[in-house]
């Protein structure tokens, strides 16, 4: 109900994507003047992928951590310790209800964007997309990030038990994602040693592995099943620390009024 | 007259410096990781340009030391931006709108732009500055330039210039939320479409770099002010880019006296 009575917000959103997308085109276009490729990706190439990036973002992205914080800080979180069920489900059911909503009223909105780019930038060309077998395997990275990215936002709203203000973790989150995600780059630009770093990250699973798997520059024979494995790995290291943190909080935390 | 309004508006920004430092000693671990936020944010825009780079030469007549020395210019004045009017004011005006909480601030004999806009300094912006000024020498440096006493004060003026267009290109953009129910999605706009000042001036052609250069004049926060410090600039420019930013204060202050007439109190 929340997604389809602010429309304007929905609306805004994308148009701030689009906005971002037009800023970093405008200067990739520049760096493509003097024609060829760079690494593997042409110009056309390289729209593609960061209009993929909008679309894993529909699946990808969560804003737990907006809200949480609040409830802690002005004691409303206290009536949840009596109720039969908890804030963190509460909290990644209303998280996934949203998501169902926005990608109903995003998804046509997105189509049409894509299919305008289609028309006009590869002027009708094939477009440089995976197999079914890439898309199953990039919704299924899509969707375990999205509960990664839940269990990141938990830690960070957990946070709230000690610190007045989480916003600036928020935006910690927020510039990770922005930077080692596959945001401003698709990660293959990225060389040397700092490719590594990237490649060990959770950070990679939000936007750039997905989309690669799209777009099919990755193999699923050879990484799926190492992804998986890593993106796991990680669930598993959020899912304790948030456990932890979150018990810890709670035992600090005191309750307001009456 | 003028002076004792003058002296006035001092006091009270002194007051403001003095709220702003309680509060950075209130939240200190919060103001400590406000300034690593910052950071973090300038070190999104140098790692992309170092990756763009890592592939090839030049962008758009700019080399890597002229990006680096440009990149400084645009965290400085963003930084100031920060600073001076964006987190504790004009980031947070939709939100007051939406609650109708400027009630107690219209009825003050204050000019209710000065109060809302600019007041309260976030002191700990000014530590992001570091950042901007160490890439501005960096880039100055490896690039082998040598320093010109001229046109480092045409820089400094042109930097200004650009500071007080960002400043009221927020203003211009935040105060639509007198009129918008959609208030809290306005500054994220605003962010978007400041967000093309990042890129060089040389990628803008045509139409496109006239309206990026007079009318959304995202081009003078960045890449004039950088240039100005490096090479200087044409008398015609510099005559051009001053009355800009006269025509848009000017503008901004006939802008906020009309929009706030839309301001709508939330109290019975």
């Amino acid at each position: 109900m929340d997604s389809i009575a602010y429309k304007g917000e929905t609306f805004t959103f994308i148009l701030n994507w689009f906005i971002h997308m037009g800023a970093t085109l405008v200067l990739w276009t520049a760096v493509y003047t003097s024609g060829g490729e760079v690494e593997g990706y042409s110009l056309q190439e390289l729209i593609a992928y960061y209009v993929l990036v909008l679309f894993v973002a529909m699946i990808t992205e969560v804003y737990v951590a907006d809200d949480i914080p609040n409830e802690i800080k002005n004691g409303e979180i206290s009536a949840w310790f009596i109720r039969p069920i908890g804030i963190k489900m509460l909290y990644l059911m209303d998280a996934i209800g949203n998501k169902l909503v926005m990608l109903l009223i995003q998804m046509p909105i997105f189509l049409m964007g894509f299919i305008i780019a289609w028309l006009v930038i590869f002027e009708g060309e094939m477009l440089p997309l995976a197999s079914v077998g890439g898309l199953l395997a990039s919704g299924l990275i899509a969707v375990l990030a999205f509960l990664l990215a839940y269990l990141m936002d938990m830690i960070i709203s957990a946070c709230a038990f000690w610190i007045d203000k989480t916003w600036s973790l928020v935006h910690f989150k927020n510039f990770g994602i922005l930077l080692l995600g596959g945001v401003s780059f698709p990660l293959d630009f990225a060389t040397g040693s700092f490719r590594t770093f990237l490649e060990i990250l959770p950070y990679k699973f939000f936007y750039y592995v997905p989309v690669s798997y799209l777009n099919g520059r990755r193999d699923i024979a050879e990484y799926l099943l190492e992804d998986m494995l890593l993106l796991l790995v990680w669930m598993i290291i959020f899912y304790l620390s948030m456990t932890l943190i979150w018990r810890a909080g709670v035992k600090k935390y005191g309750a307001f009024g009456g | 007259m003028v002076l004792s309004e003058v002296k006035k508006y001092i006091r009270i920004y002194l007051a403001f410096i003095r709220f702003s430092l309680a509060d950075m000693a209130n939240y200190k671990v919060n103001s400590f990781i406000g300034i690593i936020v910052d950071l973090g944010w300038n070190l999104t825009l140098i790692v992309f340009f170092w990756v763009i780079y890592g592939q090839v030469q030049e962008v758009a007549g700019w080399d890597y030391h002229e990006i680096l020395f440009l990149n400084g210019v645009i965290i400085v004045i963003s930084q100031a931006n920060l600073a001076l009017s964006y987190v504790f004011s004009l980031h947070r005006l939709p939100r007051k709108i939406l609650r109708g909480e400027l009630d107690h601030i219209l009825v003050k004999p204050i000019n209710s732009q000065f109060m809302l806009t600019v007041g309260p300094p976030y002191l700990a912006g000014f530590i992001g500055m570091i950042t901007g000024f160490y890439l501005m020498w960096y880039g100055f440096q490896s690039g082998g330039f040598s320093f010109s006493f001229e046109n480092f004060l045409l820089g400094s003026l042109m930097s200004i210039c650009g500071f007080l267009v960002l400043y009221c290109l927020y203003v211009i953009i935040v105060s639509l939320a007198f009129v918008m129910d959609n208030r809290d999605a306005i500054t994220g706009l605003a962010n978007s479409f400041i967000s093309f000042r990042n890129n060089p001036e040389g990628v803008y052609s045509g139409a496109l770099r006239k309206f990026f250069l007079v009318i959304f004049p995202v081009i003078l926060m960045g890449s004039i002010p950088a240039r100005a410090f490096l090479y200087g600039l044409p008398m015609i420019e510099i005559v051009a880019y001053l009355t800009l930013t006269l025509v848009f204060i000017v503008f901004t202050k006939f802008y906020w006296d009309y929009m706030i007439r839309y301001y709508a109190s939330a109290s019975s």
